[in-house]
């Protein structure tokens, strides 16, 4: 059975110049990650770019971009390291 | 250990912890703070990371260069946080019995831990001006 949620998608470092730190998305499950991605470039476009260098974590796990989520779950939205 | 540290990080000590009979190599790496980048003057660095994943993905690192390379010890140990120029951000240490294994090990760590990890530099430069850094410099190094 469809559900309506707002998924909660959590932005690092350079995805911020775009989006906050913290988005809320309402969807209904279930729900590919590409489908948030698109309601977040509806958001803003000029995020699209750097969304699409990122890497989509479920918790501590990369998932990918066609992953469905069928619960409310955290949806992390990694750039591309930098670290060193 | 924690690999993930807001506080500065202390190499003497991190290196006296890998004394070893077993252990007739040792290699440190530290990535520094340099004082300019792109022809502009670094002020500083603020490191973020998404830090359970960072710590899940150093561990499997290390686990996986332990196993491929015999190692007796490693560890990696990075900042989050303000590092002002000349500051320490990363140290790898990494222990064997021989040489050729310390150093190839110690490569690959720092190599996958700043292309694959999820921790972002943030350079603050005394112009005013700040970026956010990609991983695409590590192909020039």
């Amino acid at each position: 059975m469809n559900k309506e949620v707002e998924i909660t998608v959590s932005c690092f470092a350079g995805l911020r110049k775009y989006f906050a730190g913290t988005e809320q998305v309402k969807c209904t499950l279930p729900v590919s990650c590409n489908e948030i991605l698109k309601k977040l470039i509806a958001r803003n476009p000029e995020g699209a770019v750097m969304l699409s260098k990122c890497r989509i974590a479920i918790g501590e796990q990369f998932v990918p971009q066609d992953f469905v989520l069928t619960e409310n779950l955290v949806v992390f939205l990694i750039p591309p390291s930098s670290g060193g | 250990m924690k690999s993930i540290t807001d506080k500065p990080l202390d190499y003497s000590t991190l290196f006296a912890d890998f004394r070893d009979p077993n252990s007739g190599a040792v290699v440190l790496f530290s990535g520094e703070v340099r004082g300019s980048n792109q022809g502009k003057s670094v002020d500083r660095l603020e490191y973020e990371a998404y830090v359970p994943m960072a710590e899940s993905m150093i561990a499997s690192i290390l686990n996986e260069a332990t196993s491929k390379w015999s190692l007796n010890k490693a560890i990696c140990v990075h900042r989050i946080g303000k590092v002002e120029v000349m500051g320490c951000a990363v140290v790898v240490i990494t222990a064997s019995a021989h040489r050729a294994s310390a150093y190839e090990a110690n490569r690959y760590i720092i190599d996958r831990v700043k292309h694959e990890v999820p921790i972002w530099k943030h350079e603050f430069f005394t112009d005013g001006t700040s970026e956010w850094g990609e991983n695409c410099e590590c192909h020039h190094e």
